[in-house]
This record gives structure tokens, C-alpha cells and sequence, in this order.
């Protein structure tokens, strides 16, 4: 802004008892994005648009400031400035230039991931884009660790290696990724196993989400999740480290982690296909205690949570996918939500499960959770 | 698949029992007893004879198997790798190799050579050739759990086809050994 009063300091000595940059007229002329070498330009150009439409000073460092946390959200950089500077054809007129310095991500990255659970995530997610493309190669030991493990999981047991592609496509429009208010997400994993190693399998996953501010401050989300896998080698059944679970204070609230599906002497089995979905409806917390402050971190929920975990027939598509319609789960509570940072959340939730199957191992009442991943 | 991951294991029920003794123990609260005909000196003299073999023979299998150049090389890592895919199937043979090596080296096994193995192997049989002597089970014309332990290790030396066959070689030295592998193999292992 120093440039500002060093062009025009006749204008600022009229003006000095009530200076308000948002009476000076600015156009902008030129927006410059420098250091991109991958990222496409479409994202970009659609990203920086809205700074083109601000006609005062004012409006247009506001809006170049948006665009830039838009852009550090878009998780495509690890680093994004501005700098605004006068319009260098012609010093004389109202125009200036908005440079953005960006500095893209290391398309190769290391993430560490816990297998442990629910949340199979990455801690630090990174993008190629918002496209990832990655190999894995985990070598598992399986083992028996108490006297009372089931022998369906004891068949399992011992070292396999899994050495799998795994692409990530991921669309995040949210302002927030553990308590937003609006946007949506779209999250597709694709899995391909049998790279050498000894398990063949391939997994499709995906996640969509979409955020609706309401009345009151209050936010409505729906989510929507869903995977398949299938061996690719006839002979082999998918092992138990590779299959999908359900159920978890985070993902379908009601039911234990893990709990939902198939279970043998009380050890889940997991299965080759789910599908998840949740309504929510966030508010602040009652009387807004610690306004402004604390009080932000947490959030008041309502919600329902429906799924299902069942193994998919490829001879019997159609009556397999009935099935899975037909014997769903579902539970609905409500509870409060504390956000930890920004890459975790913790629940305390009082829920009530609706339907459930025989077999399953159910939470009713006050369930706590703390994870990386939810729905 | 045991939880201790040793083998043998029975899966009876509910219950999954792994080693030789925890099994006895198990089969004998079931009412199920193999020594209820021996005397109680008969039945210590028993234990000791099974207690030679865990410390005789069960080394000297693990130093032919693992120890000898030739044997761990050609025969056993191979062996022990087949079932997993490349690299596991020389990581893990070697992660058991050391394994081994570290138990034979905390009992003094490790530091002898081929011929004092032999040499034990021959003392062994030598004592269970004489408490054999002619008749058909260890203790009298009923097996025990000692017959059991004898055959599972000495038939397995005898028929297992190996670069260096010394063990072999010195059990068929006691005839009366191998007509006991014999007899037991067609009295219960023949279909």
C-alpha cells in the first residue's frame, strides 16, 4: 500500500481527515500466478476471477486476500503470497496488477499411514494436483493375539505383502475440513493390488459431502460414501486385512467400531462392499458460551446415519445390491462435536440405533469418538 | 495360527492348544491318558527320556537344518520362503536363520562342529536303542506320549531326503529304531 501514497500524494493530503480506501477507485488490469508448473490453468483462472469485478482499492486487496485462502485451501500449494503493485503500461490511470507467488507441492511425498481402525488416512495429505497417484507396498503380519481369537481369523493369519497403485482424486470446494459451513467435496480412491506381492484385488471407494448454511448459523451436511472390491484371482478369497468394516463413533454412529457385518466369535470379518450415508444438522452450542473464543471450537449436532456392509455376488448383481438396500443399519442422536486443530475432531453423542441385524455389536447410548475421518 | 505360533496345535471346540506338552496336559484333564499304566518312576524315567530328546535331538535338527551351509542353503531357506512372494521369501527364512543361530549360540550349540553333532545324535539313540531293546513300545506293549516324540522326530530324519544324510545314517546304525518307525507307521499311518 506505500505504492499507493507515493503515486498519488495530492490525493492524500485532500483527503487526510477521512481517507477510506474504499472511495479510491481501482481497476484491475493484469492478474499474474507465478510458479505453476503443474497445476492446470482452468483451476486457476477460475480461482482468481472474482478480483477482476472490485472497482475500489478496498474491494480489491478484500478479494484478492479470499482468493488466496481459497487457493491454500485447494491444497495444491504449499506456500501462496500476493502483491499488488500499479499497472506498469500506465502509471497515470486507476489500474494495477495483482501477482500471486505460489509454490506448487513435491509431486513425490511421503505420508505416514495408520492401518489401525477406521481411519485409514494419510496424516499429511498431499496432492499431485488434486489428483494422487501413489504406490503402496505394505508388508502385513497377521497374528492371533488372544487365546479367544476366532478360527476364521486364525486362517489368516501370517505374512502377505500388498503391492498396490492407488489413485486419489479429490475435489475439496469446503471453507473447512473438520466443521464447515459450506461447499462440497468429492473424494474417489481407486486401488489396483497384484503388482507382485500376494494379494490381487481391485477397490473402488467413494465420498461426497455437501454443507448448506441454514438459518441461525446452523449448517446442514449430507454425506454420501460407498466402496466395492473384487479378488482377481478366483481361487483366492480377498484376506481380512484388505476387506472393508463399518461401524465406529465417527462413520456409523450407534455401532461399535467395526461392528456392523458379518462377526464370528465376536471378531469382525469384514466384506467387499459398503455404503455409508449421514444427515447432520450443526449448530453452535446452546446459549453460545465462550463466544468469539473457546466456545468456536465446539458445535451442537443432530443427526441420522445409515449403511450397510455385505459381501456382493458378481454372478447376482442386481439381488446382491437389493440385498445390501434392503438390510441396512441406521441409528440417529445427537451429541457435541469439539474440533482439534485442523486435521481431527472428537464426538460425545447420545445415539439411538433404529435397525439393526443380527450379529452386530451395538453402541445405544453415549458413544465418544476422536479420528481423522468421519462422515 | 496358534496363538504363540508354534506348532503342534489342536483346535478342539472352542479351545486351540499349540506344543507337545500343553496338548498332554489338555488331552489328560479331557480323560484321556496315555500313562495311566506306568508306575510313577516309570513315568519320570518317561519325561526324562522326552526331556533328552527337546535337548539332543531338537538341536541337532535345528543345527543341520539352519547351521549347515549346504542344508540351509539348498534345502531349508528355500523351503521355509516358498509360500510368500519375493523379497519375504528371503527376508523371512533369514530373519528365522538368526533366529535359530541366536538360540544355538545361547546353549552352546552353535560353537561345535558336524562330527560332535553326530556324535550326540549317536549317544542319543544309542540311550533309546537300549531302553527300546526288544520290545514294541518304549514302556511295555502300550504307546505313550515318549513313542509319539521318537517317531515324529526319527522317522522324519530317516525319510527326509537331504544334501548330507549323517542323521539318517547313524539311526539305521539301531535296527531296533528303525523296525519301531517301521511298526508304527504301518500300525497307525497306514490308510
Amino acid at each position: 500500500m506505500g505504492t499507493v501514497y507515493a503515486k498519488s500524494p495530492e490525493k492524500q493530503q485532500q483527503v487526510e481527515e477521512d481517507f477510506d480506501f474504499d472511495k479510491i477507485p481501482a481497476k484491475v488490469q493484469r492478474i499474474i500466478v507465478e510458479g505453476l508448473n503443474r497445476t492446470k490453468d482452468d483451476i486457476i483462472i477460475k480461482q482468481v476471477q472474482p478480483i477482476l469485478q472490485s472497482s475500489t482499492f478496498q474491494q480489491m486487496v478484500q478479494s484478492s486476500h479470499e482468493v488466496k485462502m481459497r487457493m491454500e485451501r485447494l491444497g495444491l500449494f504449499r506456500r501462496v503470497g500476493i502483491f499488488i503493485d500499479t499497472c506498469k503500461d500506465d502509471p497515470a490511470c486507476d489500474c494495477y496488477e495483482v501477482t500471486f507467488e505460489v509454490k506448487e507441492l513435491r509431486p513425490v511425498s511421503g505420508g505416514i499411514n495408520t492401518l489401525i481402525g477406521n481411519n485409514d488416512a494419510s496424516l499429511f495429505p498431499t496432492f499431485l494436483g488434486s489428483h494422487s497417484l501413489r504406490w503402496d507396498g505394505i508388508w502385513r503380519d497377521l497374528r492371533a493375539l488372544s487365546r479367544t481369537t476366532s478360527f476364521a481369523v486364525r486362517e489368516q493369519a501370517g505374512h502377505s505383502l500388498k503391492s498396490s497403485i492407488k489413485h486419489i482424486f479429490v475435489r475439496d470446494m469446503r471453507d473447512d475440513t473438520i466443521l464447515p459451513t459450506t461447499g462440497s467435496v468429492l473424494r474417489l480412491i481407486q486401488e489396483y493390488a497384484g503388482l507382485g506381492g500376494n494379494v490381487e484385488f481391485s477397490k473402488q471407494e467413494f465420498e461426497l459431502q455437501f454443507n448448506r448454511s441454514l438459518f441461525c448459523n446452523a449448517v446442514l451436511q449430507l454425506s454420501l460414501a460407498g466402496g466395492v472390491m473384487r479378488t482377481l484371482r478366483a481361487k483366492d478369497e480377498i484376506r481380512i486385512n484388505d476387506r472393508f468394516f463399518l461401524g465406529g463413533p465417527l462413520t456409523l454412529r450407534g455401532f461399535n467400531l467395526k461392528g456392523v457385518g458379518p462377526h464370528i466369535d465376536g471378531n469382525a470379518l469384514g466384506a467387499e462392499a459398503y455404503w455409508l450415508c449421514a444427515a447432520h444438522v450443526y449448530t453452535a452450542l446452546p446459549f453460545r458460551p465462550g463466544k468469539g473464543g473457546f466456545g468456536d471450537l465446539f458445535r451442537t449436532h443432530f443427526f441420522v446415519n445409515a449403511g450397510n456392509l455385505g459381501n456382493i455376488n458378481f454372478n447376482n448383481l442386481r439381488g446382491s445390491i437389493q440385498e445390501m438396500g434392503v438390510q441396512y443399519r441406521w441409528a440417529c442422536g445427537g451429541g457435541i462435536v469439539l474440533r482439534l486443530g485442523r486435521v481431527a475432531r472428537m464426538e460425545l453423542n447420545y445415539v439411538v440405533p433404529m435397525a439393526v441385524q443380527q450379529g452386530d455389536s451395538v453402541n445405544p447410548g453415549l458413544q465418544f469418538g476422536i479420528g481423522l475421518s468421519f462422515l | 495360527m496358534s496363538s504363540e505360533g508354534k506348532v503342534p496345535f489342536i483346535h478342539v471346540g472352542a479351545f486351540l492348544v499349540s506344543e507337545l506338552d500343553p496338548i498332554i496336559a489338555f488331552v489328560n484333564a479331557k480323560g484321556f491318558a496315555l500313562t495311566s499304566h506306568l508306575s510313577d518312576i516309570e513315568r519320570s524315567e518317561m519325561r526324562a527320556y522326552m526331556a533328552m530328546i527337546d535337548n539332543i535331538l531338537v538341536n541337532a535338527e535345528l543345527y543341520l537344518a539352519w547351521l549347515d551351509e549346504t542344508v540351509s542353503s539348498e534345502v531349508t531357506r528355500p523351503r521355509y520362503g516358498c509360500p510368500y512372494p519375493w523379497p519375504l521369501n528371503w527376508i523371512l527364512p533369514l530373519r528365522k536363520q538368526s533366529e535359530v543361530r541366536a538360540r544355538l549360540s545361547s546353549n552352546g550349540w552353535k560353537d561345535k562342529n558336524m562330527k560332535q553333532v553326530c556324535e550326540e545324535v549317536r549317544i542319543c539313540c544309542q540311550a533309546l536303542s537300549e531302553r527300546l531293546d526288544q520290545q514294541q513300545y518304549f514302556f511295555g506293549d502300550k504307546p505313550t506320549e515318549l513313542d509319539a516324540l521318537v517317531f515324529g522326530h526319527l522317522y522324519t530324519l530317516i525319510t527326509t531326503e537331504l544334501p548330507v544324510g549323517q542323521f539318517a545314517d547313524i539311526i539305521q546304525q539301531f535296527s531296533n529304531l528303525t523296525n519301531f518307525c517301521k511298526h508304527i507307521e504301518e500300525e497307525y499311518f497306514k490308510d
